[in-house]
């Protein structure tokens, strides 16, 4: 229902919402609370919600344009790190502009071709905007970059076979598939011993 | 059953639909309102 309701079909994703149920922040695909960036946005978003007065008010949103303004400002003094297109890519993403988004991680990727999570993202954002075929092609170089990584993976399962996903998850098959791949039998990267 | 809302954008009030959570138990997103809330989507797949 979630999936319908956000259009999402990639996993792991975060929403927060206000005290009113108003959605504050999104991030569909990739949404990780260990990564030190994740968790400090997510905190910082809880610390302002936590002072806001949950009735009568007028949300004050995130101020995703200020998020971006700085990372153009760094990227005008560095622009060849591809980190920091990353970044820009997933502010746009979280604020739901997947065209910035994929420009942005186009450039990321021009100057940084072995960064798997620009890869990663990158085919997120494809996904989004319906380039299926795309989306797989760039998961895939993500998975040549990081071959153990089994949300990569899966993600591409998922775009290829979604009957095996939907409406239950066919863990039969996912074995199956996973003793292919670690034969090799398959064109994805081999699963590592 | 809510079918089909559309994408979903900032700002944007979420519906009160009900989902199971890890025990089966039907959460409703308004039984939170008056406090944040993360939702937080994830599969064992």
């Amino acid at each position: 229902m979630l999936g319908r309701l956000l259009d999402f079909d990639v996993v792991p994703n975060g929403v927060l919402l206000d005290a009113e149920g108003r959605v504050v922040f999104m991030h569909l695909g990739g949404f990780d609370l260990r990564r030190d960036e994740v968790r400090a946005r997510v905190e910082g978003l809880l610390d302002e919600l936590t002072d806001r007065k949950p009735s009568g008010s007028t949300p004050t949103l995130p101020q995703h344009g200020l998020e971006v303004e700085t990372l153009l400002t760094e990227l005008a003094e560095a622009p060849d790190d591809g980190d920091l297109w990353t970044e820009l890519a997933e502010a746009h993403a979280r604020a739901g502009d997947a065209a910035a988004a994929l420009a942005a991680y186009e450039r990321a990727l021009a100057r940084a071709p072995a960064l798997g999570a620009a890869h990663f993202g990158h085919g997120t954002t494809l996904a989004r905007l319906g380039r299926a075929d795309e989306a797989v092609a760039a998961w895939k170089r993500a998975l040549e970059l990081d071959p153990a990584n089994f949300v990569i993976r899966k993600q591409i399962w998922a775009h290829r076979h979604p009957e095996k996903f939907w409406p239950d998850i066919d863990f039969t098959w996912q074995r199956e598939e996973m003793a292919r791949e670690r034969a090799g039998a398959s064109d994805l990267p081999p699963v590592p011993q | 059953m809510l079918e089909r809302a559309g994408k979903l954008a900032i700002g944007d009030l979420m519906p009160d639909v009900a989902l199971p959570d890890l025990d089966g138990r039907a959460l409703r997103i308004g039984d939170f309102r008056g406090r944040p809330l993360l939702v937080f989507m994830w599969a064992s797949w």
